[in-house]
Formats: structure tokens, C-alpha cells, sequence
């Protein structure tokens, strides 16, 4: 199994499961940036309108991956 | 009678299908090196011109004669000249030490991390590397100002502070670092590593001992890659850097001629030259190792 696309070629639920993961890997490390960055900006009292909703959209994506990955039963 | 005239007719057929091979493969050779040709030119084209003006004398600077003329060793020596306020010779060192320091730390850390993410089985494990590669593709610009300020902060933007340089490089060289070796441990017969461990060996004595050595090719390669990112790395040098610290990308880049607002574009060539020549000389000297560091992994035998 490629370490890097894993499960290429099959559709196993062990497969997808470690494609989620990868993906749940990659939105975990935006959405965490993106809590950093709102904290500090709440924290100074600067504007963070913005960085809340980027941060909202990735925490959603993330719960999404994450419902994915627990209904693959593995 | 048709049956005599049957094998020759067969036989000419043949001879010309041989033929009309023959002829189509050398086409599609000819096609094949031509297309190389045109490669090579349009990688090696802009290195030529760079060469080409840095022997050029400053007075033919935007001369376009596409061969060396009006030839000068001159830059050479004004790009090592302080007179001006450059700094170039100081800047090759700051370049050496910051490259192979972070090189070190980066294989150092990403042989460890790698070897778990190729070899052990543990849960999260896929989400491990989605996170390191989410690492690699965060945009440098955007650490920046926090990056900036923090140092600032501490004290590490004055005098001869090259973690301020070091450690921020290793954030970028390290993904790139734990990705080429992973894919180069996954591929390792771990068979070696069995009967190590079957020999009485521990599984820290097995990696060093066994599994280590032969992987000395991914490794070098690696080494490789990461010292030329850091050695090119320019965006956080150029904001993180003082007088002492300041690599030679920031140093050509600050490079200044003889006159007020003058571009000294021949000096900064043989600057380019410079840096660039022992690149080229380490990865052909090391050719045959890079590329078997890097084909390795490719392929699942």
C-alpha cells in the first residue's frame, strides 16, 4: 500500500479511512493555525471577525472528516 | 506458379515494414533528443546569460552578444570588495553555517520521525503526516510579521543571532525532510531488520546498525535537498537577518555599485556564479547517489 495515496485502487473502508485521516491531518493543522490566530487577535482586541469565520468553516470541515471517518466502522 | 511468387511477395513486404520501422524509430529518436535539446536551453539559457555577463566588462553590462565578450575577471573581484559596503565573502559564511546547521537538525529529527511514520503501526498515524503535509503547505509570508515580532521580542534580531535564521528554515526544510525519507523507509526490506532482532539485537540497535547504513543513499539525498532549500531560502532571511547574520541571497540582493543609484548587474552576476558553482559541483559529483535517493520508493519491487 503507497504510504503517500493509500488504498489507490481499492475501496476497502480501511482505505478510506486512512484517506480521511490524512485529510482530517491536513484541515486539523489549518484549523489550529486558524485558532492561534484568533485567540491572539480576541486577546490584543484587534478586529477577528474574519479569522472566526475561518476558523467556524474549518471546524465544521473538520467535524464533517472526522463523522466521515467514524462511520467507516475501522 | 502463384505459389513461387507468394514468399517473395511476402519477403518485400517484410523488408519494407522492416524499413518503415527502421525509419519511423529514427524519427522518433531525432524527436526524442530534439525535444531534450530544447530542455536543456531553456533551463541552462538564463545560467548561460549570468555566466556570460559576469566575465563581461561593467562598461558592456547590457551588451547582448550572446558569447563571452569585452572578458574580465573584475566582478569577481569587486563582489569580495568591502570598499562599497558589501559584505559577499561574509555572507558565503553565514550561508555555509546557517545550511548545514539546518540540515543537521533536520535530519536529525526527521530519521526518527520518519522511521516511526514508515515503520510502526500506531493509531492517528495517517493524520500525522496529513499534518505535516498540511506544515509544508502553509505560505511562509504568513509567519512573517508573527515571527518577526516574536524575535524582536527576544532579542534575537540584533548582533550575531543565527537561531533567528536556523530555526524557522528547519520549519520548512523538516516536511520536506520526514517525506523523502518515509518514502524512502517504507520501501526497506524490514526483513533485515527481523533477523536482527532475531541476532539479539534491540530495536534502537537494529535502526543504527542495520537499517541506517543502507539507507545512507536516501539519506544523502536528502541532506542534499534540504541544505539547497536553505541555502536558497530568501523570504525569512531578508526580514530575520542583520548586518553579522545576513545570508548571500539577502547579501547579492543588497549588493551596491560604485556610484549612487547605480545597479551593479556584472558585480551581482559573478555574485550568482558564485553561489551557484558549488551546487552544481556537489550534485554532479554526487549524481549517481541523488538519483538512485531518489528513484528509490518509487517503485514497489
Amino acid at each position: 500500500m503507497p504510504l503517500f495515496n493509500p488504498g489507490t485502487g481499492t475501496g476497502g473502508p480501511r482505505a478510506k479511512a486512512q484517506r480521511l485521516e490524512l485529510l482530517l491531518g491536513i484541515l486539523g493543522f489549518f484549523a489550529f493555525m486558524a485558532l492561534v490566530q484568533t485567540v491572539v487577535l480576541e486577546v490584543r482586541g484587534d478586529p477577528a471577525g474574519f479569522s472566526a469565520a475561518v476558523l467556524a468553516v474549518l471546524v465544521v470541515a473538520v467535524w464533517l472528516v472526522w463523522r466521515a471517518r467514524r462511520n467507516t466502522g475501522v | 506458379m502463384s505459389t513461387q511468387a507468394l514468399p517473395a511477395t511476402t519477403a518485400a513486404a517484410n523488408t519494407e515494414t522492416h524499413q518503415y520501422r527502421h525509419k519511423s524509430q529514427r524519427w522518433q529518436n531525432a524527436r526524442g533528443y530534439l525535444g531534450l535539446a530544447l530542455l536543456i536551453i531553456w533551463g541552462l539559457a538564463p545560467f548561460y546569460w549570468m555566466v556570460v555577463t559576469a566575465f563581461r566588462d561593467v562598461d558592456y553590462t547590457f551588451d547582448t552578444t550572446p558569447w563571452p565578450t569585452h572578458v574580465t575577471m573584475q566582478n569577481f573581484q569587486a563582489a569580495f570588495s568591502t570598499s562599497t559596503g558589501n559584505h559577499f565573502g561574509r555572507a558565503l559564511v553565514n550561508s555555509v553555517i546557517i545550511g548545514i546547521s539546518t540540515t543537521t537538525i533536520a535530519m536529525l529529527v526527521g530519521v526518527f520521525a520518519a522511521y516511526a511514520l514508515a515503520r510502526l503501526d500506531f493509531p492517528g498515524k495517517f493524520l500525522i503526516l496529513g499534518a505535516i503535509l498540511g506544515a509544508s503547505m502553509f505560505p511562509g509570508v504568513a509567519l512573517v510579521s508573527p515571527l518577526f515580532q516574536l524575535f524582536s521580542n527576544i532579542g534575537w534580531l540584533n548582533g550575531a543571532n543565527y537561531q533567528a535564521l536556523i530555526i524557522p528554515n528547519i520549519s520548512f526544510v523538516l516536511p520536506l525532510t520526514v517525506y523523502t525519507l518515509t518514502a524512502f523507509f517504507s520501501e526497506m526490506p524490514w526483513e533485515l531488520e527481523e533477523s536482527a532482532r532475531m541476532d539479539g539485537c534491540t530495536q534502537g540497535q537494529a535502526f543504527r546498525k542495520i537499517m541506517l547504513p543502507l539507507a545512507a543513499p536516501g539519506l544523502f539525498t536528502t541532506a542534499i535537498l534540504a541544505f539547497i532549500s536553505s541555502w536558497n531560502e530568501y523570504l525569512l532571511s531578508q526580514q530575520f537577518s542583520t548586518n553579522i547574520t545576513q545570508p548571500v541571497t539577502v547579501a547579492i540582493a543588497q549588493f551596491t555599485g560604485a556610484l549612487p543609484r547605480q545597479e551593479p548587474y556584472t558585480t551581482v552576476m559573478a555574485a550568482g556564479t558564485i553561489v551557484t558553482v558549488p551546487l552544481i559541483i556537489m550534485v554532479l559529483l554526487f549524481q549517481r547517489a541523488i538519483v538512485s535517493g531518489l528513484t528509490a520508493g518509487g517503485v514497489k519491487g
